[in-house]
């Protein structure tokens, strides 16, 4: 159950830091276009 | 394209779906072979499916830029291959974690998982090509080449289990040949579905990304305005420019 739970963390982590990380830019980006 | 109330539902329900499909995999039965680790599989196979499908729509977005010229396609195909980019990456580590628990190694340099890892590494260039070229038309030209060319590698990574005698499991889901009890099999295809959902969001949000930085990119070129020699046209060779 371990490297289940290692993995399903992995997993969704990364997922969740990329999302994290495109809302980030976007907002920026949408900032930037209003300016 | 700015967010808007439906965004909004549609992300709340990807995250429902999700969430759902979480609860099915925990909830699923217990695979008396391999145990707990069994439930990896509700993680790895939609990821590398996710990856699949990703490529696959880079490869039709630049084969309809090169025929369309629209550069609304090259920035689908660029969006999705970072989406597929992100999902290979997952489903390698996601994998390693799974061949650890059953084979007791991270990583062994099966067919399948060394084919996986030169596809990643090849949509990678893929990616540093398209920021290599600031110019939208010659970056969207050069980089749809390689988006077409890319895909070829699906079918070796796909077919490595049958083609060759490997330590990965022959492919999981086989549409006529399905060996999966039905709560398994309907906790993988509820995953893969999820799974789906969040690609298409991710899309999306990806794509308005990509399209910001096109325009911002066009109203700097514009605010420079002409640049010296712009004047000077190509003299022409014939009777016209004799």
């Amino acid at each position: 159950m371990r490297y289940v739970v290692i993995g399903y963390i992995l997993t969704y982590g990364t997922l969740l830091a990329y999302i994290g990380l495109i809302a980030v830019r976007l907002r920026a980006a949408r900032r930037k276009e209003q300016t | 394209m700015k967010s808007t109330r439906r965004d909004a539902w549609f992300d709340i329900a990807t995250i429902v779906v999700v969430v759902g499909a979480l609860v099915f995999a925990m909830l699923s039965p217990r695979v008396e072979s391999q145990g707990d680790s069994a439930r990896m599989l509700f993680v790895h196979v939609p990821t590398i499916w996710l990856a699949y499908l990703a490529f696959a729509v880079t490869f039709v977005a630049s084969i309809t830029f090169l025929v369309t010229r629209s550069l609304r396609w090259d920035l689908i195909a660029g969006s999705s291959a970072e989406i597929g980019v992100v999902f290979t990456t997952v489903a390698i580590i996601g994998g390693m974690v799974w061949g650890k628990a059953t084979w007791n190694v991270y990583w062994t340099w099966d067919a399948r998982l060394t084919l996986t890892a030169i596809m990643l590494f090849v949509y990678i260039g893929y990616l540093a090509l398209r920021r290599a070229i600031p110019e939208p038309e010659a970056r969207a030209r050069r980089s749809s080449v390689l988006g077409i060319l890319g895909l070829v590698q699906l079918i070796p990574v796909h077919f490595s289990v049958t083609w060759w005698r490997t330590l990965h499991q022959t492919n999981t889901f086989r549409p006529r040949d399905i060996q999966m009890d039905g709560p398994i099999l309907a906790a993988l295809l509820i995953s893969v579905a999820a799974f789906t959902v969040v690609y298409v969001r991710l899309l999306r949000y990806r794509y308005e990304l990509a399209r910001l930085h096109l325009a911002e990119h066009e109203a700097a070129a514009a605010a420079e305005g002409p640049v010296a020699g712009d004047a000077v046209s190509a003299p022409t060779i014939g009777p016209s420019g004799a």
